[in-house]
């Protein structure tokens, strides 16, 4: 894997399309489809959104670091942030069934993230202020591939 | 992102353009809320000139769509490119809300229902 960029900033939303950003950028460094790019940075927005509404408590300042590694054809993001160890059982699990009344948004952001990359991985730290660490890996195509 | 809207006999259709992402949703949540709040029960997004959006937005469509509905209208959605289409088959909003290719076959989609 070779390491790509690495953006560290504040989890707050302000900060979101510096996130955006940087993945969008180093996604044209990499030449990815438009497909690719879509998938990758709406999946890294739902992670990036639900560290930032979850991870640390209200008034608590703390940080999200991603890191964008690649070989050849695989794309893996990393997301780190040292908050609330995410709890999957807490998840109201998401519907696909739900009908207009009864759907919620628990979940959608989840069910975008698990739909939209190949792997999805979540190391949670087992002492606070141990990293909490997500890595979301997607077999990518380049522009001008054969 | 830019949101307009223009009223096309009973149905009022709204254009969101660019964007539409966790950070600026709430722009186009509050431009539904507050049309159905001043009476628009039928109404018709057109997302052909959107390129992107979170579930955030998604949500502001479903809350959308259910006021819509418990006012006795609905919500259709015109417009979708590909990987909006998919996005929306992931979360089963093409079975939740109507779709269609065009704001104006939306639009007719609310006359055809009147008709029948």
């Amino acid at each position: 894997m070779v390491l790509w960029g690495e953006l560290r900033v504040e989890a707050t939303l302000e900060n979101l399309r510096k996130v955006s950003e940087f993945v969008r950028d180093i996604g044209q460094q990499l030449q990815l489809t438009e497909d690719a790019m879509f998938d990758v940075e709406l999946a890294v927005e739902e992670a990036s959104a639900n560290i930032i509404r979850h991870a640390y408590r209200p008034g608590q300042a703390g940080d999200l670091l991603l890191q964008v590694e690649t070989t050849d054809d695989i794309v893996r993001i990393t997301l780190i942030d040292w908050g609330l160890p995410f709890d999957p059982e807490k998840v109201t699990p998401f519907d696909l069934r739900a009908t207009v009344k009864t759907r919620t948004e628990d979940g959608t952001g989840l069910r975008l993230i698990h739909s939209l990359m190949d792997d999805v991985v979540r190391e949670t730290a087992s002492v606070p202020g141990e990293p909490n660490i997500l890595v979301l890996c997607k077999h990518v195509e380049h522009r001008g591939a054969p | 992102m830019k949101i307009t809207q223009r009223v096309e006999g009973k149905v009022t259709v709204f254009v969101p353009e660019g964007w539409i992402g966790t950070q600026v949703a709430a722009d186009m949540d509050q431009a539904l809320q507050s049309a159905v709040s001043s009476g628009s029960h039928n109404m018709v997004v057109d997302m052909s000139g959107v390129d992107f959006i979170s579930s955030v937005g998604l949500r502001a469509l479903a809350v959308a769509l259910r006021r819509c509905r418990e006012d006795g209208g609905d919500m259709k959605i015109a417009g979708l490119n590909e990987r909006l289409a998919r996005v929306f088959r992931i979360v089963g909003f093409d079975v939740l809300m109507s779709v269609h290719d065009t704001p104006e076959a939306a639009i007719s989609a609310f006359s055809a229902s009147a008709a029948s």
